[in-house]
């Protein structure tokens, strides 16, 4: 690879930078009262909607269990009168009276229950999904009122009940599987008349909402639907089966809606014993929006003032070279709809582990940064940058530079619209510059060292240095256990929690019952540590709409600062940290860099990376046994990289290269589309796939077509471990249709793929600035769940 | 449930036989209940802009949502293209300017059902030296390509085109709606043309040299006059 001759230039392309724009406007808080509002009391109220099957999704009825101290006070039956006949009130009176519930009218049930108990009494309100169950029990709506200081804008207001003391409900959507939920400030005046003449604002009440949904996706990193969280979590009382929600209102759907309250009730009840389980108590159920929430919540924990407050007055132009250096994972794809054999491998916790080499975790404990030139050390050391420098974890403590570089043909991440319109992806190409410098990672120049042979032209390099320990640093017990001690201001937070994972690993080994299931609870919270901790936070930017254009200076790394109107403020997060967020992705970077030089110098080539994994592609003149003795070869140059106090190389062989009925090492096959767009698979004696990995990507916004028990019948049923985790039986059955006429030479027609006539995807309506939709002349309630295109 | 490449055109014929004048082509979003059968779903479609009904034969089947799945391009290198297979390769880029963005993985959920929006990620524009070369660069390409071709290259309205070529009015503002690629794309292709026509004219000089300007008319077909006013016109470009 070193060596090549640089290419022609076969693009003009203008670069996208990222840019730091901050408004023009100075925030102003309000001045708050100190008295905080009252945390939520013991009462809970649990409830779930049932629905019409038509565009509105209007309620039909609902169920409800009211809890005091986890006791159950009260259940019942509510309905809408317009959306239940005569002889179904009559099944709910009926039902009702026999298995002592209450009935309710849906107005009854939003001033008794809803306001009452939810936000008189404090009540934790929950749901499984609450937005949408929300959304079905309020009688209008609008959109959210909000000022500058509260990012509730572009999302809606509800009204609930009739009564006017009563607040809305105020609704975003933030993702797929987090809202912000909270009741909007009540009519009246909430401040005392002395109050007022002091400028002092009492703050408005504004519940306790907890989806249980959002609690899942932060605790295991992944979505659910109710019954497969209650099969996962194991209840006692499993969601139950029911399809017919098009027939009238019978016994059968009414203790369906009955199951389904329990069972959420019973899955928050086991969630937040798994979150309390992490020993984070100031962390409460409904400020766990995800996994970003409880790496936050570590680091409070752990008394970590973030940067952004040790060092508020951080040069803007700084701050813009670093956003401009910032670029994701590489996910590429070198050898296109070619059937090769390939080894795939993958590292270790790629993102704690170039934590750890470079020492990050000191920038994350340290009272601000300091900075100084290091033009000259960046042009040392890339001038000795080659494998051998790098194999040493010492040289990776000397990453945390930044350099200004003029590109003539190095080999550096471009973000551009490649192709005709305006969408830009990221690609490792050869660039040129021309008169403008441009800043990247030292990781990123020691890549295109790597790649081209030739080190890019230095112009300028900041070295970044973490500023004194900050004081008043605690310790914490990860999952509440001695054993697992964290000492944040003598440990590596992101080496001591993947050396203690791996020993929960070993010893879980051999086990079984709940003595297995407790260490995995163990080893999950651990995983959730390192993964909350290691990258997300520290880019965090939340993009807010405003009502209006505002003016905007934009920092930028390739001009003088200038002014842009613009309605989207972007919003940092509270550990936001730019500098560690591109150091890591830089130095990821690097590492898949040295595997691609590793695999160019045994003679080896690569079908695609993505991030932290590379297929190693076997050409097709080499014997297997050459080939794998290669790869292991490869595998082991990365030993000497890990940090870690257990043995082992960093870069592992994935098991998806061991047979399924032997373990031995087996040839596996590859055919890559695009980045992210992949198979892997085995063959057998008829030369017929055996799936073992499959990419859902592009796929994941579509119904499934059909399941596994319709579905068609010609693929042989995949392997267990092939599903799951975001891949659906059909996507097995695409990528099947796929390969099979890859190896038969023909091109796949489009009418193999049995599937219905018409394409769903599933989609919920919910953000304000997208119009309102209707049927007819009727308006769809906001977040009903729509099938779309 | 995505719309069907020939609804549209059936659409517009449809108008057309009733109206004059034919109507702009809207494009249909078509959205459905929710239901987890496929067929109730599509039987209740309707425009999600309009509110009108949409016919269950007007949406696009899975089959055609993914006939070129197995196909996808990865654009961002050469040989990467749907029909291309073997080796990507990389792309030589020379940065022709600098576009400055905020995230860009904003609202991407909700991107990756409803289609790419270019107004979902924050865009800050180009820096003001950039903004500057704008007037200067389109008088160029129009000089080359003339007015009315290089504005429909750029998607530009003719008045928006002039505005900017001419620094008039809010000329900055309306700068914006030039897409980066088009720009580019297009300056290549006049440079390209430019070196062609430079080339000939060196060929026609030296044939001028050896021939005679009258005996190289001659052979062209051409008044003398005519032809030393193109040298030396064409010299300027």
């Amino acid at each position: 690879m070193t060596g090549n001759s640089i290419p022609p230039i076969s693009d003009h392309l203008a670069l996208s930078l990222r840019a730091f724009a901050e408004s023009e406007i100075e925030k102003k808080p309000k001045k708050l009262s100190k008295k905080r509002p009252p945390f939520a009391s013991d009462w809970t109220l649990i409830f779930d909607t049932e629905t019409t099957t038509d565009a509105g999704q209007s309620l039909r009825i609902g169920t409800y269990q009211v809890r005091k101290a986890g006791k159950l006070f009260g259940s019942g039956v509510f309905f809408d009168p317009e959306g239940v006949s005569d002889a179904e009130l009559k099944t709910l009176k009926s039902y009702t009276a026999a298995n002592g519930l209450s009935l309710l009218s849906r107005d009854e049930f939003a001033d008794n229950i809803f306001y009452d108990i939810g936000y008189q009494l404090r009540a934790t309100i929950i749901g499984f999904n609450l937005p949408f169950d929300i959304s079905r029990i309020a009688i209008r709506h609008g959109s959210a009122r909000s000022n500058e200081y509260q990012n509730m804008r572009g999302g809606f207001t509800f009204t609930i009940s009739k009564q006017k003391i009563y607040p809305n409900c105020q609704i975003k959507h933030l993702s797929r599987n987090c809202s912000f939920i909270r009741f909007a400030s009540p009519m009246g005046q909430r401040n005392t008349k002395t109050e007022r003449r002091r400028g002092l604002n009492n703050r408005p009440r504004r519940g306790h909402f907890v989806d249980v949904k959002t609690l899942a996706n932060a605790l295991f990193a992944r979505g659910f639907s109710l019954a497969d969280l209650s099969k996962f979590l194991m209840v006692k009382n499993p969601k139950l089966d029911f399809d017919d929600f098009t027939g009238p209102v019978n016994e059968s759907m009414i203790e369906y809606a009955a199951r389904d309250v329990q069972t959420t009730w019973e899955c928050y009840v086991e969630l937040t014993a798994r979150l309390a389980a992490l020993g984070l108590p100031k962390l409460s159920p409904d400020k766990a929006y995800s996994e970003a929430s409880i790496g936050k919540a570590y680091l409070k924990e752990m008394g970590i003032v973030p940067w952004q407050q040790c060092k508020s007055q951080f040069p803007r132009q700084m701050l813009a070279n670093i956003m401009s250096t910032y670029f994701g994972g590489r996910s590429e794809v070198r050898i296109r709809r070619e059937l090769r054999q390939v080894m795939m491998c993958d590292f270790l916790s790629m993102y704690p582990t170039v934590c750890t080499l470079m020492g990050l975790w000191q920038f994350v404990i340290a009272d601000g940064m300091v900075t100084q030139n290091a033009t000259d050390d960046a042009k040392a050391i890339l001038e000795n940058a080659d494998l051998d420098w790098l194999q040493r974890p010492q040289s990776w403590r000397q990453l945390t530079m930044l350099v200004r570089v003029k590109p003539q043909g190095d080999i550096f991440p471009v973000r551009a619209a490649y192709d005709e319109g305006e969408q830009t992806t990221i690609g490792l190409n050869y660039l040129t510059s021309g008169d403008t410098p441009l800043w990247f990672t030292l990781a990123d120049c020691i890549a295109s060292k790597l790649l081209t042979g030739k080190a890019p032209e230095v112009l300028e390099a900041v070295a970044f240095m973490p500023g004194e320990m900050q004081s008043g640093l605690r310790p914490v017990n990860v999952g509440g256990k001695a054993d697992y001690r964290v000492d944040p201001a003598t440990d590596d937070l992101y080496q001591r929690v993947i050396e203690l994972r791996n020993s929960v690993k070993v010893a879980m080994k051999g086990q079984s019952g709940d003595y297995l299931a407790a260490l995995d609870t163990e080893q999950n919270a651990l995983k959730i540590l390192t993964n909350a901790t290691s990258y997300g936070i520290f880019v965090e930017i939340n993009v807010n709409r405003r009502a209006a254009p505002v003016p905007t200076i934009v920092h930028s790394a390739t001009s003088a600062p200038f002014n842009f109107l613009t309605d989207k403020a972007e919003e940092t997060g509270a550990y936001f940290h730019p500098l560690l967020a591109t150091l890591i992705t830089g130095a990821a970077r690097l590492m898949l860099a040295i595997g691609e030089r590793q695999v160019s110098d045994s003679g080896l080539e690569w079908s695609f990376c993505d991030t932290d994994s590379i297929a190693i592609a076997k050409p097709d003149e080499l014997d297997r046994d050459q080939f794998t003795t290669k790869v292991n070869n490869i595998v082991g140059w990365f030993e000497a990289l890990n940090p870690y106090d257990f043995g082992g190389s960093i870069l592992k062989i994935e098991p998806e290269n061991f047979s399924l009925e032997t373990g031995d090492l087996e040839p596996l096959y590859c055919w890559a589309v695009s980045a992210k767009r992949y198979a892997l698979f085995n063959l057998d004696k008829n030369n017929a796939p055996i799936m073992r990995k499959v990419s859902a990507h592009g796929l994941g916004q579509l119904r499934p077509p059909f399941n596994e028990a319709n579905a068609p019948t010609d693929m042989p049923k995949p392997h267990h471990s092939v599903l799951g985790k975001g891949i659906a039986y059909w996507h097995v059955d695409l990528w099947w249709r796929i390969v099979r006429a890859a190896i038969a030479g023909t091109l796949i027609k489009s009418r193999w793929i049995i599937m219905p006539p018409c394409c769903t995807l599933r989609f919920a309506v919910t953000a304000q600035h997208r119009r309102t939709y209707y049927v007819g002349s009727k308006a769809i309630m906001p977040i009903a769940n729509i099938a779309t295109g | 449930m995505s719309i069907s490449p020939f609804a549209l055109s059936e659409k517009i014929l449809e108008f057309a036989a009733e109206t004059k004048r034919r109507p702009k082509a809207r494009p249909i979003k078509p959205a459905a209940a929710y239901d987890t059968d496929h067929t109730k779903a599509a039987a209740s479609a309707f425009c999600r802009d309009s509110g009108e009904r949409v016919p269950y034969n007007m949406l696009k089947c899975y089959a055609e949502t993914l006939a070129q799945y197995y196909l996808h391009p990865e654009s961002k290198f050469l040989n990467g293209i749907y029909g291309d297979k073997g080796k990507t390769l990389r792309r030589h880029v020379q940065m022709s300017g600098a576009r400055y963005i905020g995230k860009e993985s904003n609202d991407w959920e909700a991107q990756a059902v409803l289609g790419f929006d270019p107004h979902a990620a924050p865009s800050y524009g180009i820096s003001a030296c950039e903004l500057a070369t704008f007037p200067e660069r389109l008088a160029h390409l129009s000089k080359i390509q003339g007015t009315k071709t290089v504005a429909e290259r750029l998607r530009l309205p003719r008045s928006a085109f002039a505005q900017i070529k001419l620094a008039k009015g809010d000329w900055e503002n309306a700068s914006y709606k030039i897409s980066p690629i088009l720009l580019s794309q297009l300056e290549m292709e006049v440079s390209s043309i430019i070196a062609v026509r430079q080339s000939e004219l060196d060929e026609l000089r030296k044939a001028v040299e050896i021939e005679g300007l009258r005996n190289m008319a001659r052979k062209l077909g051409s008044d003398p006059s005519n032809l030393r006013r193109s040298l030396v016109r064409r010299r300027k470009i």
